[in-house]
């Protein structure tokens, strides 16, 4: 629906409310005038008549201009022959035997030449026999009540168009800041960082429109923007293994070499391509971490017996760097998580720790229950997070400077995939740094929603 | 060990290759690339295994499988995937295949699964382990090299064992980790090879032929390679 349509369907409810109002108050109005007239020619009949029962001509109380409108008397015999009366060129007709007792009764007729005549008859006080006709020609009043409805007609059609245009434009300049939010709105870059609608004068019933829309373009920037700086990243972290291969190939082919040679090219290819096909599976896990849909396998775990066997997996690789692994055992604490999910978490947590702790190091891997709430902390005494950098490391393809040689930590997804595997559990992972004094990740599982 | 074998796959490298990789292996390989064509082959003659990708043109390998199935054809089938999620994983599974590999694996990794396939019955594991000077009984958990006795941890033990098992074949650092750790993922790191160290040192005393031998790229292989191989 466009605004203009919007102001149209506004200027319509306006105007037939209007309608519906202005009808209502003319036909009161003119209902009480009508009502008025009647009530005085009434009054002015019953007037008459008491006048001339008193005895006596009627005074004439019209004025002369309209004295040709009565009233008049006459006097109606028994035998409905008009006794005494006004010569006219058009009057009512006598009422005989009306047969009503001695209350006066009114009564209307029309006559041919369309006008409305008010009778009011009586029966005559001094003869039993004759009645008295009190006669008004209510002429004076039919054309004020015509002049009334004419100009009814001409000024509630004129009304309501004024009503009607006036009401358009008012809905349009109401809804003018509508078009002008739907101008910006065209106008809005997704990889500009400027501020998205810039309408600081906006009606307030549109700020708030405005202010969720700005939030939610910033949304859409951030995760674009976070989206080209994967891709390139990605992009990047295809590009070495891919050159070595290239440059290794090609160098292999320039000349003829001995078998052994043509072999060390292909196993180092291999473990090239191993590592582009660990990058894609990790990508493809993370991808699929983000799933809101996606399911995990999950089972009541001795958190115990998983930190024992992680520690115990890895022992090896930390002993070679002369680091520890210790256990502090979370006595019979139980998880509900996927359990090779959480056994690949904390094998990234402890492989991170051993790479990071130097020589004489120690690591500790302990759990806690807190209301249902399980938290499972690794924590070394290595070199610390810098500060600069604590805040990404969760991020893809981020490093901690200074990463030795080990090949297996080219990656940089490793704590990428222990914040993706916490989301699929509906959990959160933070971690706490200090340099020189170690680093804490910890891992925080929600209490299991349904209790069996 | 000579049986045949029957690979359906679209993609002419691959292919040609698993048909290169298999025959060298030992085996008599049929490549038939498309399902219709692969299914028609599996109808009239016996294979030993059916080796089927799931994305193929004109018939899939979902519908290659049930259809095997239903012609009451019951020869393994090894379904393999560029497709990494659950739901073709189950599916396959549910509609008659025995296995599932996700591309890109290694190619000892489908020759393992190949031939544990081929074994059906599980093989009877022996009641003493001899490669070379090496014997190893799994009930006393005794391991002796040239006579001396071996001290190994539970965790050496159970990768010795593994290997034994596999004695021959070549098996990658993700099957170790999975079949002796139960660490069922790509681990960013060079666990395994550590504990290969650890085991080899006790093996290997200088002196003495190694036994676990390094496939460069692949994983690891136990066998005897006659002195100082």
């Amino acid at each position: 629906m466009r605004a203009s349509s919007l102001a149209l369907r506004l200027t319509a409810l306006y105007v037939s409310t209007n309608l519906f109002l202005l009808a209502a108050m003319a036909w009161s109005q003119y209902q009480a005038l009508a009502t008025d007239l009647a009530r005085e020619d009434d009054q002015l009949l019953l007037e008459t008549l008491a006048a001339s029962s008193r005895g006596g001509e009627p005074r004439n109380r019209v004025a002369p201009s309209v004295a040709s409108l009565g009233p008049w008397i006459r006097e109606i015999g028994t035998d409905c022959r008009i006794l005494r009366g006004p010569s006219l060129p058009s009057v009512p007709p006598p009422v005989c035997a009306t047969g009503a007792g001695d209350e006066p009764t009114f009564r209307t007729w029309r006559s041919p030449e369309d006008r409305t005549w008010r009778i009011l008859s009586a029966r005559a006080v001094d003869d039993a026999g004759v009645f008295h006709e009190v006669l008004l020609d209510r002429w004076t009043d039919e054309q004020t009540l015509h002049h009334y409805r004419r100009e009814l007609i001409i000024m509630l059609p004129l009304a309501l168009l004024l009503s009607g245009i006036g009401g358009y434009i008012v809905a349009r300049g109401g809804l003018a800041p509508l078009q002008t939010l739907a101008r910006r709105m065209e106008a809005i870059r997704i990889d500009g960082d400027d501020e998205p609608v810039r309408m600081p004068s906006a009606p307030a019933e549109l700020a708030a429109v405005i202010r969720s829309f700005e939030a939610m373009v910033t949304r859409i920037r951030s995760g674009h923007e976070r989206l080209t700086r994967f891709a390139s990243e990605l992009a990047h972290e295809f590009r070495t293994p891919i050159h070595v291969m290239r440059q290794q190939t090609e160098v292999a082919l320039l000349s003829d070499r001995s078998p052994e040679a043509y072999r060390e090219v292909l196993r180092s290819t291999l473990e090239e391509l191993d590592d582009l096909r660990r990058l894609i599976e990790d990508t493809l896990f993370l991808a699929r971490a983000e799933d809101p849909q996606a399911v995990i396998d999950r089972q009541a775990l001795a958190l115990g017996a998983e930190l024992r066997d992680v520690a115990d997996y890895l022992e090896p690789s930390a002993a070679e760097r002369s680091v520890t692994i210790a256990v502090i055992d979370p006595g019979p604490t139980v998880l509900e998580a996927d359990r090779m999910l959480l056994r690949r978490a904390l094998v990234n947590l402890v492989t991170n720790a051993i790479r990071h702790t130097p020589p004489g190091g120690r690591i500790t891997l302990s759990g806690t229950r807190q209301e249902g709430r399980v938290t499972v902390q690794v924590q070394d005494t290595g070199d610390g997070v810098p500060a600069d950098v604590l805040p990404h490391v969760f991020d893809r393809y981020v490093r901690a400077s200074g990463a030795d040689g080990d090949r297996a930590a080219k990656s940089g997804l490793g704590l990428s995939i222990v914040r993706g595997i916490m989301r699929l559990h509906g959990g959160t992972a933070d971690i706490a740094s200090a340099i020189g004094s170690g680093t804490r990740v910890s891992l925080h599982f929600p209490a299991p929603t349904s209790e069996k | 060990m000579s049986s045949k074998l029957l690979v359906i796959e679209d993609e002419p490298k691959a292919a040609a290759y698993l048909r290169q990789g298999l025959t060298e292996a030992g085996f008599v390989v049929d490549v038939a690339h498309e399902g219709e064509a692969g299914l028609r082959a599996a109808r009239v003659t016996d294979y030993a295994l059916v080796i089927c990708d799931l994305m193929l043109p004109q018939r899939d390998g979902f519908s290659v499988v049930a259809e095997l199935r239903r012609a009451g054809r019951g020869m393994p089938v090894l379904v393999v995937t560029a497709k990494h999620d659950v739901d073709s994983r189950v599916r396959g599974l549910d509609l008659g295949a025995d296995d599932y590999l996700v591309k890109p694996f290694a190619f000892a990794e489908l020759l393992a699964r190949v031939r544990a396939l081929l074994r059906r019955a599980p093989r009877r594991a022996p009641d003493v382990y001899r490669i070379g000077d090496l014997t190893c009984d799994p009930r006393t958990r005794r391991v002796e090299r040239a006579d001396r006795r071996i001290d190994l941890t539970p965790r050496e033990f159970g990768l010795l064992l593994f290997l034994l098992e596999h004695a021959g074949e070549v098996v990658s650092r993700k099957l170790i980790a999975d079949r002796v750790w139960d660490m069922n993922f790509d681990s960013d790191t060079n666990v395994i090879d550590v504990h290969i160290r650890r085991v080899r040192a006790k093996l290997e005393p200088s002196g003495l032929s190694p036994l676990i031998h390094t496939v460069r790229g692949v994983g690891y292989v136990l066998e005897d390679r006659g002195g100082g191989g």
